[in-house]
C-alpha cells in the first residue's frame, strides 16, 4: 500500500532567497536542487509550496520587478504577508528569542506552514533560526537547513 | 515564454469569481470521485478537483519553469546526488544528514543506471548506511607508493 501523500513547504530565508533570484549567485545552483527535488517529488504526486515572508524579500533586496530576478516569480515563490494576527504573533515569538524581526517573520512561517506540511527552513543563519523555530507550534514538522 | 508566463499569471491572480464549467468524465471516474469524497478525501467534489487541480498545474509550471531555466543556463543543471540530498530534507528523512553518503550512493549508481531517479539513490544509501558502508570506506584507495 502506498505511504500517504508527502505536503511539504520550503520556507526560503534571506540567502536562499537571493540565491534562488539570482543565477549569478554563487548558490543559485544549490538553490536549483532544491527546487528539482520540488518537481521530482511533485511529479510523485507530493503537494510542495515554495514561499517567503515579505520582510525576508525587503531585507534581501529581491523585487518581482527588478530585471535579473524573474525566476523568482517563475518557480512560483508565494509571498507570505503580514496581517494583525500574524504580526502578533510575530511580536510573541521575537520576544521570546530575542530574534530580529525577519528571523521572527520566518519562524511564524514555519509554523503556519508546518500545520499541515512538512517544513524545511533554507538558511544562512542556521544557529539563531533554530532556537526561534524550536519556540513554534509544531517545531517536530520543522527542519532548518543550511544554504 | 509567453504561455508559462501567462500560466503563472493566472495561477498567481487573486480569485475572481467562478466560472461553470462542462466536464466530461467517465463514468467509472466520476464514481471513484463520489466514494473519495464521501471517504473525506475533500468536503465536496467541485472543492477536491479544484484542489487538485491547482496543485497539479502548480506542479506543471514549475517543472516547466525549471526546464525553461537549464535550457538556457544548462551549465548550471543539477546533479543527481544533490537533487537526491534535497529529495531526503523535503521529506525530512534521515538520511538527510548523511549528504557525504548520499553522494557517495549517487556515484555508485550513476555508474550502472544512466536514468537513475533520486528514489534509486536514496535506497542504496540506506542499504550502505544498514550494512555499515560509509562514504569515506568507499573512497578509491590512491595506489601504494613504491619504497
Amino acid at each position: 500500500m502506498a505511504g500517504a501523500r508527502l505536503s511539504a513547504a520550503l520556507v526560503l530565508d534571506n540567502e536562499a532567497l537571493q540565491a534562488l533570484a539570482d543565477p549569478r549567485h554563487s548558490k543559485h545552483r544549490v538553490m536549483l536542487e532544491k527546487i528539482a527535488a520540488v518537481k521530482y517529488e511533485s511529479g510523485r504526486g507530493a503537494s510542495v509550496r515554495v514561499v517567503t515572508p515579505t520582510a525576508v524579500r525587503v531585507e534581501a533586496l529581491v523585487s518581482r520587478r527588478t530585471a535579473g530576478t524573474a525566476s523568482l516569480g517563475r518557480f512560483n515563490v508565494q509571498d507570505i504577508a503580514l496581517d494583525s494576527t500574524r504580526t502578533d504573533r510575530c511580536v510573541t515569538l521575537a520576544a521570546a528569542a530575542s530574534a530580529t524581526a525577519v528571523d521572527a517573520t520566518v519562524a511564524e512561517a514555519a509554523e503556519s506552514e508546518a500545520r499541515t506540511r512538512h517544513v524545511s527552513v533554507y538558511t544562512s543563519d542556521v544557529g539563531d533560526l533554530t532556537r526561534l523555530v524550536a519556540q513554534v507550534d509544531n517545531s517536530a514538522r520543522v527542519r532548518v537547513r543550511p544554504i | 515564454m509567453g504561455k508559462l508566463d501567462d500560466l503563472l499569471e493566472a495561477l498567481r491572480r487573486e480569485e475572481d469569481g467562478t466560472k461553470v464549467t462542462s466536464v466530461r468524465r467517465p463514468r467509472s471516474l466520476d464514481a471513484a470521485l463520489q466514494a473519495a469524497v464521501a471517504m473525506g478525501w475533500a468536503p465536496s467534489a467541485n472543492e477536491g478537483l479544484n484542489r487538485a487541480l491547482r496543485d497539479d498545474l502548480e506542479a506543471f509550471a514549475l517543472g516547466a519553469a525549471l526546464d525553461s531555466h537549464l535550457s538556457e543556463n544548462p551549465e548550471l543543471t543539477p546533479d543527481l546526488a544533490g537533487v537526491a540530498v534535497a529529495v531526503a530534507e523535503l521529506r525530512h528523512d534521515p538520511l538527510a544528514h548523511s549528504a557525504e553518503l548520499i553522494r557517495s550512493a549517487a556515484a555508485d549508481i550513476a555508474r550502472v543506471k544512466s536514468d537513475a531517479t533520486p528514489d534509486d539513490v536514496l535506497v542504496w544509501a540506506l542499504s550502505m548506511q544498514t550494512h555499515g558502508v560509509s562514504a569515506k570506506a568507499k573512497r578509491p584507495r590512491r595506489p601504494l607508493v613504491q619504497a
